[in-house]
């Protein structure tokens, strides 16, 4: 007994100085973490809307019950030094302002500090599910759940996820890809050099690819799908179980078509440099109508 | 009580004679002494003591060194006031500064150096500044629609790319900035090879 206590403690001893010599050898740094909350909380009523701006801002939305719209920033600098955590922490500038109904938060870096340390704005904003929300980020992360009514989302550098969203949707993202699932409603999403990922898709979809790459799941059972999809110098990848319920109106300049087998497309003209293809199906599930240039159109089984 | 006592005591006068013999020795010994004082050798200091002695008096009377010595008291006192402003303003730097932000949390993050970003090297890749000299030097190399369409692409992207390194830094530790920097640095590396394969 005495002597496994023993064994125990000698590979214990061991392991924490193995341990202690692999971090030495890796080389690691420890940062100083200096971090400020600021919280907000107004009063919600009809017509009340939210317009957020954010610079390096991990923006997260998501609903309440509650009649209110409660806005939590935390802003966080990062340096070896912690004298200059804390300087670089006052050039993350914020401001907040109410005009009637309309919510403005807006966050910033003041350059002429010249900020050393890497900074970071977390947004965590409950609302209820009704308020429109305008929202604005660069180089940041944008995370909306749940909202039913309106969002807009204007976005550079930022990756942006989309999730269990209905209503009047609209995304214009550059360099940043754009991840969805549970999209229903009017949605409108314009990607400029970066991917867009959907899954679980219904209602009526626009899509705009430029140097990306769009991969759509739908939704089995889901309500009917109208899809819509102009895409440049990008690939477009449609999954679905049962492709062949939907109708297809196709275009591809200099580009492929790739369907399965049991999708027989009427090829209207089928040369090298343009590809146009129809599919009407007995049972329409919806319609899907792709015009892509320089970029490959592919629809699977998954 | 001892008054009492020393009332009751007998009192004597001494002789007149004793008084006299007293004062006829105290005479003696002065006498004595003065003659052997004035028997004493006297000795004088080499004038160059006196000279050296008057230098050192007028020296220290002198202009100059009233001028000097203030000078350099006002040195001394310029250092010291420079030493304590030094300690102050560091005590002040490293600890009144920070507890005068009370609203401030600290933590620590220890991050592994292979994660830091290079800043340095997110400026424009040698091979694109190589790129951009050809089309100067040879313009009629570049005056393709494919060349332009790749050279349009180039620029974009390494404009993205000058935009997005401008908000990094070393200690950027945020996933999705640092994918995202990735993925536009691979993009640029892929139109350079498509560049240089057409310009070849």
């Amino acid at each position: 007994m005495k002597q496994n206590a023993m064994r125990t403690y000698r590979l214990f001893c061991i392991m924490a100085i193995m341990m202690a010599i692999g971090a030495h050898v890796s080389g690691q740094t420890v940062l100083q973490v200096a971090s400020r909350v600021i919280e907000k909380t107004f009063p919600y009523q009809m017509g009340s809307e939210l317009n957020i701006e954010g610079q390096k801002a991990e923006i997260r939305i998501s609903t309440w019950e509650r009649d209110e719209v409660r806005i939590s920033l935390q802003i966080i600098a990062r340096h070896p030094e912690k004298h200059e955590a804390a300087r670089s922490l006052e050039a993350m500038k914020w401001k907040v302002d109410q005009h009637n109904q309309k919510i403005y938060f807006r966050n910033y870096i003041d350059e002429s500090m010249h900020p050393k340390a890497a900074l970071k704005a977390v947004y965590t904003i409950l609302l209820p599910a009704d308020c429109p929300v305008y929202l604005k980020n660069y180089f940041g992360l944008t995370d909306v759940q749940q909202l039913a009514h309106r969002l807009h989302i204007n976005s550079e550098f930022s990756k942006t996820w989309l999730r269990q969203l209905k209503g009047d949707i609209r995304v214009i993202s550059s360099y940043g890809d754009v991840e969805g699932d549970g999209l229903s409603g009017n949605v409108f999403i314009q990607a400029t050099r970066g991917d867009i990922t959907l899954h679980h898709i219904t209602g009526q979809l626009d899509l705009v690819s430029q140097y990306g790459i769009v991969k759509l799941f739908t939704s089995p059972h889901g309500p009917p799908l109208s899809l819509n999809i102009t895409a440049e110098k990008s690939d477009v990848y449609f999954f679905d179980a049962q492709p062949s319920l939907y109708g297809y109106r196709l275009t591809a300049h200099y580009g492929n078509i790739t369907a399965p087998a049991d999708l027989r497309f009427n090829y209207i003209e089928n040369t090298r440099s343009l590809k146009r293809a129809v599919f009407n199906p007995n049972k329409e599930m919806g319609t899907i109508s792709i015009k892509i240039t320089l970029g490959d159109i592919v629809i699977r089984n998954p | 009580m001892t008054n009492k006592w020393k009332d009751r005591l007998p009192q004597y006068m001494p002789p007149e004679h004793i008084w006299e013999r007293i004062r006829q020795q105290l005479a003696q010994s002065d006498s004595l002494w003065r003659t052997q004082l004035e028997q004493l050798p006297e000795y004088a200091p080499p004038e160059s003591v006196w000279r050296g002695i008057a230098q050192r008096i007028n020296s220290s009377t002198s202009p100059e060194t009233k001028r000097i010595r203030p000078f350099y008291r006002g040195i001394a006192a310029a250092i010291a006031l420079w030493c304590i402003a030094s300690v102050a303003l560091l005590w002040h730097n490293s600890h009144d500064r920070l507890d005068s932000y009370p609203d401030i949390s600290w933590s620590t993050q220890t991050i592994s150096e292979d994660l830091l970003v290079d800043t340095q090297a997110l400026s424009d890749s040698e091979a694109l500044k190589l790129i951009w000299q050809l089309c100067q030097d040879y313009p009629f190399l570049c005056n393709t629609e494919e060349v332009q369409s790749l050279k349009t692409q180039l620029q974009e992207v390494a404009a993205a790319k000058r935009q997005l390194s401008a908000q990094l830094t070393p200690w950027e530790t945020d996933p999705e900035l640092l994918h995202l920097l990735t993925k536009i640095e691979r993009e640029e590396a892929h139109l350079i090879r498509q560049m240089v394969a057409v310009l070849q």
